[in-house]
């Protein structure tokens, strides 16, 4: 075997070569191809949805599968499409942005993805068991999720217990390869943003993970082995769940937000020919947040009967938040101030990123102010408040991720009238979407609910539309990544790709060989 | 350079696991140091407005027992006793009797009505036939049952109660 006679070496053939794979490119590429899977599996039950909220009345699915569809669709996009795009992205990008040849731990790497394609499938599964997916909401409010859930709650939760054992590795692994393994030079305030954003998120999720993980397991313990965790005829408490819940649950927003924030720094920096502005604000507004993100977490619950004390306290807290992530918004609009700018797919998906995160910052602001919460919880405006940071947040910073580092990955450069008509149908079909929920919302339409009252109906039926035209978009996305990967077509991306971008990811050939940094480079 | 080792990462995580099952007492002392409620028993043990004085002394009271005048007519509806003396923290059970002169078994519900209005809740009702739909057999009289006492919390000024029933026929079928 003459391939066994050279120290260098490409990958494995064949298809067991993704199944032991320990290199930190193939890893990345399976977790990213895998929350595209996740991502269009989420759409469609996106798509069930809205169709039967087209037109007021039940018209396709009853109730119960309804419920079962937000369900799945809600923990479909967070814990399967939004966070593995993101370890996906960290595993491409951490050891090549800090002159590392791979992760620390390449074997726990190939253990954290390979969790998550059973976890999520028998997630899938729990649809066609008897009494149907989960349907108690992607919070699992107790009672509803044990008293009340469907026999296949128990699969839910090992689910969960999966997921969390996978992000927590991928998060040690992360933190571990940031801390031991930057080339010389590279002191932590000369880290790339994206690294600092995803070192701080990875202390995030080994904080809040294992809680999520607790949650789970109390639930587990209350449905099968007779505790009384969450029930109040045993002396337990609902509301305790979610005080638990929130607290993994409010870190998890911002998990699924500071890596977008490190994605947005380089693209706009990049795009307006600038440094940076505020390169050690960032570090630290992206640090407090991670930090204010633990004592916030009872916004979520204004109305389950807090005392005034508590309302005023997380109503303070919260709104504290808006101060280092306005130091951010600030950063990227001065960057981007007399710079002279282009506007590639990347630049486009990273500046509707910085304007429809603020929109979607701003509603959280108005939902943080207590008395007003009592109106606007558990209506469309919440809706409407979550998807604007999730979708054309973190989403489209992962497909500004895609699209600015593609052509290093795979050495060619996307069809560019392509993606500027997958930006701007998606643009608007965004905001077509998610828009007219902050009218339903404020006028009164609660959340997770198959039917409504017929004023609505005008509004819900333009939603509908704009779901539907921004999911079909996705296809040209699709479209695009076929031609350029798997047909060859587009033109060879040169080392820098672009016009000089910052970084050691740009010093390496384009395509990035299998292996990179062998010997470390050393950072001036 | 001082490596960061990934075992003594993992007691993090591992930490964090117990430290989320250790929320749960944590919210309780949490509510119990800070005096913030959440739980009733905090508000019941530092007992608001609680004064022992008001329970030590002996309350009586005059209750007396009515029966709306049609209910009198119709069903013949009339108490044991015209009063009774109610003390606080003993029983009191009596009995009202009611005639169905019908040819079939009727049902019948008493709803209650409590003078003055403002000492109602000083009234405490044990057991009252009214809590329920009674069954009559046809032509046939029964007696009714009630019990009641008075609450230790009545101020002193509370003399004098008054009990009236008013019996209404539950539609069949």
């Amino acid at each position: 075997m003459s391939e066994h006679s050279s120290d260098h070496h490409g990958p494995e053939k064949g298809l067991l070569r993704w199944v032991y794979t320990t290199n930190h490119k193939d890893i990345g590429t399976m977790y990213l191809l895998f929350a595209l899977v996740a991502l269009l599996v989420g759409g469609t039950m996106a798509f069930v949805i809205r169709a039967e909220l087209f037109q007021p009345g039940l018209q396709l699915v009853d109730p119960n599968f309804f419920n079962q569809m937000t369900t799945m669709h809600g923990l479909i996009m967070v814990f399967g499409a939004i966070m593995p795009a993101f370890v996906g992205l960290a595993n491409w990008l951490v050891p090549m942005m800090v002159g590392a040849p791979d992760m620390a731990l390449p074997r726990i790497n190939n253990w954290s993805f390979w969790l998550l394609p059973f976890a999520f499938g028998m997630l899938f599964c729990t649809l066609f068991m008897d009494g149907g997916a989960p349907n108690f909401g992607w919070t699992f409010y107790a009672p509803l999720s044990t008293d009340y859930a469907p026999p296949s709650v128990t699969f839910f939760i090992f689910s969960v217990h999966m997921m969390g054992i996978s992000s927590i590795m991928g998060a040690v692994n992360v933190i571990v390869t940031i801390f031991n393994m930057r080339a010389p030079g590279m002191t932590f305030m000369k880290m790339p943003l994206f690294v600092w954003t995803w070192l701080i998120t990875a202390f995030l999720l080994i904080a809040v993970m294992p809680v999520l993980a607790g949650v789970v397991t109390m639930m587990l313990m209350d449905i099968h082995f007779g505790t009384s965790f969450f029930n109040a005829a045993g002396g337990g408490d609902p509301v305790m769940f979610q005080h638990v819940f929130w607290f993994f649950g409010h870190p998890e927003v911002y998990i699924m937000i500071l890596p977008a924030f490190g994605v947005v720094s380089h693209i706009i920096s990049t795009f307006s020919r600038k440094p940076l502005f505020g390169y050690t604000s960032m570090v630290w507004a992206t640090a407090s947040i991670a930090v204010l993100s633990f004592i916030v977490w009872a916004h979520h619950m204004f109305t389950v009967g807090m005392p005034l004390v508590g309302e005023l306290f997380f109503m303070y807290s919260t709104m504290l938040i808006a101060v280092p992530t306005g130091v951010k918004v600030f950063n990227w609009v001065t960057t981007m101030f007399k710079g002279s700018m282009t506007f590639e797919t990347p630049m486009l998906f990273a500046i509707a990123f910085v304007v429809l995160f603020t929109i979607g910052g701003l509603s959280g602001l108005m939902l943080a102010i207590a008395p007003a919460d009592f109106q606007y919880h558990d209506t469309y405006f919440v809706v409407a408040h979550f998807h604007y940071v999730l979708v054309p947040g973190a989403l489209f910073s992962i497909l500004a991720a895609v699209y600015y580092w593609l052509p290093k990955w795979c050495g060619r450069m996307y069809n560019e009238s392509l993606g500027k008509w997958h930006f701007w149908m998606s643009f608007i079909g965004v905001n077509i979407t998610f828009f007219p929920m902050h009218f339903v919302g404020l006028a009164g339409m609660p959340r997770r609910i198959p039917d409504y009252a017929l004023q609505f109906a005008e509004f819900n039926a333009i939603v509908s539309v704009g779901a539907f035209i921004f999911g079909l978009s996705q296809l040209i996305f699709i479209y695009n990544l076929w031609k350029t990967v798997v047909k060859k077509e587009g033109e060879a991306a040169t080392d820098k790709v672009w016009d000089k971008p910052e970084g050691l990811e740009w010093d390496i050939p384009s395509p990035a060989p299998y292996h990179t940094f062998q010997e470390p480079p050393v950072v001036k | 350079m001082k490596k960061l080792s990934p075992w003594k990462l993992s007691l993090i995580p591992i930490g964090m696991f117990g430290f989320g099952f250790a929320l749960i007492p944590l919210y309780d002392i949490f509510c119990d140091v800070t005096g913030l409620n959440g739980k009733n028993f905090t508000v019941f043990e530092s007992g608001v407005g609680f004064d022992e004085s008001e329970y030590s002394e002996l309350k009586t009271a005059k209750l007396q027992f009515l029966s709306d005048p049609e209910s009198r007519d119709k069903w013949q509806f009339t108490p044991e006793f015209k009063s009774l003396n109610l003390e606080s923290g003993k029983m009191v059970t009596t009995y009202y009797e009611i005639t169905n002169t019908q040819n079939q078994a009727v049902s019948i519900q008493a709803v209650p009505s409590v003078a003055p209005g403002a000492w109602a809740e000083y009234l405490v009702k044990i057991e009252c036939f009214c809590f329920t739909n009674q069954l009559i057999e046809a032509n046939s009289s029964i007696r009714l049952p009630l019990q009641v006492t008075l609450s230790a919390k009545a101020p002193s000024d509370v003399n004098h109660l008054s009990l009236s029933y008013r019996i209404y026929e539950i539609e069949s079928g």
